[in-house]
């Protein structure tokens, strides 16, 4: 029972943001194999035509999922130091429905978009800039959101607790949902790809 | 051909996936508190729960930085407390009063809160915690204000020596007897040597 | 230019991306994200013209509240100058670097850059809202089951597709 290392004491804050550089070199790297530095592949998954956007963020949430119940599991993470990210329920689905249409607007999201402008994309340039430009506006506009943005707070909440499952339960359905939905991804695709030719 | 083998990369992706879920569902919570409720048990069978007023403070003379937590009220701690020590409720304790990486000696009076206190935070996985052996009592008797033998051997005389040094290092007053009832005491504690323990 | 080698099988990536966000957890016990990095880019600005103005406002006092007081000493922004890295290596491996506007051929170049634009004001005010982008929220937040994240995540994806026959003509 030793992770997480940095809870645990076993390094400082200045190690720790010198650790963030590999991660995030991991994290560029595997956006940008995966296609993420294109806008236009990107926003297919929007016109079920090309469904990696899907596919790549589900397995990738399912891994990290049961990587991190087996190894907290085997008695090395301790998941009661993983922060759970609190729930504040309108802000965050009003934030997501904005950020829907400024994703198949503007074709990336704020990751991939670094990827695509370091890899030259001049679109990828413009959107970082807009990024920007939309965080100042919301910082202005801060106070007089803020009581909004504290609003229907549901503190770190889980889906196992809203369905009062098991966690391993819970790890169950999602995966079953993700297999479903990448096969019907497959299909998708495939139907589309012979109708589009 | 290529077509052929992603395809079956992915099958057995996704095998792997269900397989390990379909554990995971049966297994219902990753955290096996069994598991650690053995581990706590086995730390209280074999004395690893807690430092002895001497090992303690030997330890703080030596320099090591260990936090020490008084349990006691704050009448109690206001009129005497251990060096450096600082007062803390239960509540505050479990309440993130503390750190998972620094070694924590909680002491209460006789050493019954202390140690209620104590399980509580190994329950919440914080490892370096410990109890003082006797509370506060035992640290008075041993350390502030111990009565010494003057030894008949060299290396007693060496050991009453460092119990003195201690003592007055920690602001108490030791007391000498004579060699008479020395030995008296010395015969009976040979009946029940102290137990030895490794160094925390 | 060479001609780019093609993608990594989504799956393989996915599993990649998601070992990476579980070394985050393991690491560090928190996530992965990009829109905190940059809103402590956009603190650093605000700060620079306008100290009092920065410190007043509560959004940008949460972003200055880092060990040395400069926004910049944040885990998510080296964190994102990593993902720059780790892009460009992918990229130059791949063959894919070069200057380019990604579009579809019925729009003009200007036009891609004014939608790249707005939907970057969208995308910045969206994940302020909502705390987090598709990494922090999305990602981060649907591997530690996070109801706020599905949440989000649902959102995202309903509002994308109900929009998404407006912006046809961008990409094909």
């Amino acid at each position: 029972m030793n992770a997480p290392l940095y809870q645990f004491g076993l390094f400082g804050n200045d190690t720790a943001l010198l650790l963030a550089v590999p991660i995030g070199i991991g994290f560029g790297f595997f956006l940008e194999q995966a296609g993420f530095g294109s806008s236009v592949k990107l926003a297919q998954q929007f016109y079920l035509r090309d469904l990696t956007v899907f596919k790549v963020m589900f397995t990738a949430i399912v891994t990290a999922m049961l990587g991190l119940f087996w190894l907290s599991w085997i008695g090395f993470v301790d998941l009661s130091l993983v922060r759970v990210l609190p729930t504040y329920l309108v802000p965050q689905f009003a934030g997501g429905l904005v950020f829907g249409v400024g994703f198949v607007m503007g074709g990336y999201c704020p990751g991939t978009c670094c990827v695509a402008a370091v890899t030259g994309k001049m679109d990828g340039w413009i959107n970082l800039t807009g990024m920007f430009a939309g965080i100042f506006l919301f910082g202005e506009l801060f106070p007089f959101l803020e009581a909004w943005y504290s609003s229907t707070p549901m503190g770190e909440i889980t889906l196992s607790q809203v369905f009062n499952l098991s966690q391993g339960t819970t790890v169950l359905l999602i995966v079953l949902a993700a297999i479903a939905g990448f096969y019907g991804a497959e299909k998708l695709e495939a139907r589309f790809r012979s109708v589009g030719s | 051909m290529t077509i052929l083998f992603v395809m079956t990369l992915n099958k057995i992706l996704a095998s792997i996936a269900l397989i390990l879920a379909l554990l995971a569902a049966f297994i219902g919570i990753p955290t096996r508190e069994d598991r650690h409720l053995k581990e706590i048990a086995l730390l209280i069978e074999t004395e690893g729960d807690h430092v002895t007023p001497l090992e303690l403070a030997e330890q703080i003379y030596a320099g090591r930085s260990i936090r020490l937590i008084d349990l006691r009220d704050s009448l109690s701690h206001v009129r005497q407390h251990i060096v450096n020590s600082e007062m803390m409720s239960v509540q505050q304790l479990l309440n993130h009063g503390i750190k998972r990486n620094e070694m924590v000696v909680l002491y209460s009076e006789g050493g019954i809160h202390a140690s209620q206190a104590w399980i509580l935070l190994k329950m919440q996985r914080y490892d370096s915690v410990y109890t003082l052996l006797g509370g506060f009592q035992g640290w008075k008797e041993e350390i502030l204000y111990p009565t010494l033998n003057a030894g008949a051997t060299a290396a007693e005389t060496q050991g009453v020596e460092r119990r003195k040094m201690l003592s007055l290092f920690f602001g108490g007053e030791p007391s000498l007897t004579s060699q008479e009832s020395s030995k008296r005491k010395s015969a009976r504690q040979n009946n029940s040597p102290p137990k030895q323990k490794p160094p925390v | 230019m060479q001609t780019p080698k093609p993608y990594m099988n989504p799956y393989l990536a996915g599993i990649g991306l998601g070992l990476v966000l579980l070394a985050a957890f393991v690491v560090m016990g928190r996530g992965l994200g990009a829109s905190g990095a940059l809103s402590s880019f956009v603190t650093l600005g605000v700060n620079a013209a306008a100290p009092a103005h920065a410190q007043t406002n509560a959004f940008y006092r949460e972003y200055l509240a880092t060990p040395n007081g400069n926004p910049l000493n944040d885990w998510l922004v080296y964190e994102i100058g990593g993902v720059l890295i780790g892009g460009l290596i992918s990229g130059l491996i791949a063959g894919r670097v070069g200057r380019k506007v990604d579009k579809g051929p019925r729009i003009t170049i200007s036009t891609r850059m004014v939608y790249a634009f707005g939907g970057g004001i969208l995308m910045g005010l969206g994940s302020k809202m909502a705390r987090g982008c598709t990494s922090g929220q999305a990602l981060t937040g649907g591997a530690l089951l996070s109801v706020g994240s599905w949440v989000f995540m649902i959102a995202v994806f309903a509002s994308a597709y109900a929009v998404a026959y407006l912006f046809r003509r961008q990409w094909t």
